[in-house]
């Protein structure tokens, strides 16, 4: 009996061809970020080169690919400085960067959206508006103010970044809070007589777990592009710390004698960025298909 | 329903003036009660008497309760205090870069929509195909690259080849194409994901069944039913991107030079000419709280559906 099943419209067509998800891609983008780790961390003492030591007779010389010399595998600046060594202290300024706002919004964040969510009321509304002030203050606006009345440094850049990111939490927490505090094992809990705290911390907060840990992902790349814009603009770190951003703009006025000096940091965020967003993609199918639309 | 109306709109109005309220105090506590202010509000090459001179006449030396009475009074009057590198008001300075501004951020919206709309439908129409696969690998690199250095890009491969192309400075309309495309292709992919999952949604809908199955041929379908039904949902967007795009300008003015508020607010940092720069954050976000504004009456006039999910 062999029949043609009539079907209705088009058969739905698994559309996620590219967004890779084979167990290669994921083998590839962890190896990535374990290198990037290592860099960020051990990096500095494996460096070929003092990232500050002058090179004057090796001035502008091209990455190796380009004509240069082994010598300097990724060129140097006008100073003669080593590109590699510089690229590889930079990336300590991000990992440093995500890895002091990443905790600390992710607990701000997270605390003000649990609280808002369970008390609800006025707490709620006081918590709310905080974050559509954040909305009407851009980041890079206070950035800049803080820039101007303390001067640029890491530590602006940490609490800017903290300022713009945690509502992120809040938001989401608040609402998966909502719908956590309607279910039955949590009015049991409430019927047994547990207070507001445990409630929070051993019933609802283990729901939240999840949502917590990916939205951490999915912001790291946001901090670096964010630490690298800022230190761009001279607004971020302080000026004689070696960071991407700050590598961009000091090669900006050479770009047309030396394209490598913004090209690689450039290519160094960009892989960096892509690599964790498709790690954060990974994890957030993993451990929670629902949230697929977060941003 | 006008008085529900309006009394939305006030009170939309009210809490928009809350948040420039708390603005304005965030930026006097943070700038007099943090360290000592005269190394900011007196310009460098200040002698000992002028800086005196300015704490008298700010009133440094006050409680710092009257102190903040002042400011607001101040502000108020968009009384920022003179810039020290243009002697005149900072308020006047600040103005007079805003029209750059809002021309390089209408030029980047217009972008954005033009480039985003026709892709996004294309990429829904044509799930799976050619243009919906490019446009999800912007999508992705468009969340890996830092729009400073997508700027430095264009000027290194195009305005080198291309001599008529402006890497800097407002010189004639040429001017706008790069800083243009830098500042919009962010949000020409946001509007272009956009657009692709709300004509999906609407594709997905009875009457385009009924459509279809009426005879209607495809380009019918498309053009009639689903696109003017999916591209409400793409006009709420636009209000969204105004913040994105004046907190981008900031970078993007700063690599093309162009002389708008964004480069005034770097090259100011630079002079560490404070007053301009406290003239301007204030500005802009009052700016943005306005137009935030505007944007959420007009919705909820335009969408009744909003209106009702107010509170």
């Amino acid at each position: 009996m062999a029949v043609d099943v009539p079907t209705l419209g088009e058969p739905v067509r698994r559309r996620r061809r590219f967004r890779v998800r084979s167990p290669k891609t994921l083998a590839v983008t962890v190896t990535f970020l374990i290198a990037f780790l290592i860099l960020g961390t051990a990096g500095p003492s494996l460096t070929p080169d003092d990232p500050n030591a002058l090179d004057l007779a090796g001035r502008l010389q091209p990455p190796v690919f380009d004509g240069g010399a082994w010598n300097h595998p990724l060129g140097t600046d006008d100073l003669g400085r080593d590109t590699l060594s510089r690229l590889i202290h930079g990336a300590r300024v991000s990992l440093i960067a995500v890895g002091l706002i990443i905790p600390i919004a992710t607990l701000i964040g997270s605390l003000l959206g649990l609280l808002a969510g369970w008390f609800g009321g006025w707490t709620s509304r006081i918590i709310m508006a905080l974050v559509d002030l954040q909305l009407a203050l851009p980041a890079i606006l206070v950035a800049v103010f803080l820039a101007a009345i303390w001067g640029p440094s890491l530590t602006n850049v940490v609490i800017v970044l903290v300022f713009a990111l945690w509502a992120t939490w809040a938001r989401i927490v608040r609402g998966e809070t909502l719908s956590l505090r309607e279910r039955e094992f949590v009015i049991a809990a409430r019927t047994i007589g547990a207070n507001d705290l445990r409630i929070m911390l051993r019933h609802i907060l283990p729901g939240l777990i999840n949502s917590i840990v990916i939205l951490a992902t999915l912001n790291v790349a946001t901090i670096v592009i964010a630490e690298a814009g800022l230190s761009f603009l001279g607004v971020g770190v302080a000026q004689d710390t070696i960071s991407w951003g700050a590598m961009i703009s000091q090669g900006r006025d050479l770009l047309n004698v030396a394209w490598w000096l913004v090209t690689v940091p450039g290519i160094a965020i960009l892989t960096i960025s892509l690599v964790i967003n498709i790690f954060g993609d990974w994890l957030r199918d993993f451990l929670d298909p629902q949230l697929r639309n977060v941003r | 329903m006008s008085t529900q109306l309006a009394s939305d709109a006030v009170a939309r109005f009210l809490r928009g003036v809350a948040v420039v309220f708390l603005v304005v105090t965030i930026v006097f506590v943070l700038s007099r009660a943090t360290g000592d202010p005269i190394n900011y509000l007196a310009p460098i090459e200040a002698t000992a008497e002028e800086i005196e001179g300015i704490k008298d006449r700010l009133g440094l030396n006050d409680p710092l309760v009257e102190q903040y009475g002042r400011f607001l009074a101040d502000t108020v009057q968009l009384d920022f205090g003179k810039s020290f590198r243009a002697q005149r008001p900072a308020i006047e300075v600040v103005r007079e870069r805003v029209l750059n501004t809002v021309l390089l951020g209408v030029v980047a919206l217009v972008f954005a929509f033009a480039v985003g709309i026709p892709f996004g439908i294309i990429a829904a129409v044509r799930r799976g195909g050619g243009v919906d696969l490019i446009s999800r690998l912007f999508a992705l690199l468009g969340q890996a690259v830092p729009n400073f250095w997508l700027g430095l890009m264009l000027i290194l491969f195009l305005a080198v080849n291309f001599d008529f192309l402006p890497t800097g400075g407002r010189v004639g309309v040429t001017s706008f194409i790069l800083p243009g495309i830098t500042l919009g292709s962010f949000p020409a992919a946001a509007v272009m994901r956009f657009t692709r999952s709300s004509m999906l949604d609407t594709l997905q809908q009875d009457y385009i069944r009924t459509a279809r199955a009426k005879g209607l041929n495809e380009r019918g379908v498309i053009a009639k039913h689903a696109l003017r039904n999916s591209m409400l949902a793409v006009v709420t967007l636009l209000g969204l991107q105004v913040g994105g795009i004046l907190a981008g300008s900031v970078v993007v003015e700063t690599v093309f030079a162009w002389p708008g508020l964004g480069f005034l607010i770097i090259q100011s940092i630079r002079a560490t000419d404070y007053p301009v720069v406290q003239a301007a954050v204030i500005m802009t976000s009052i700016w943005i709280v306005f137009v935030n504004f505007v944007v959420d009456v007009s919705y909820s006039f335009l969408d009744p559906r909003i209106r009702t999910g107010v509170n």
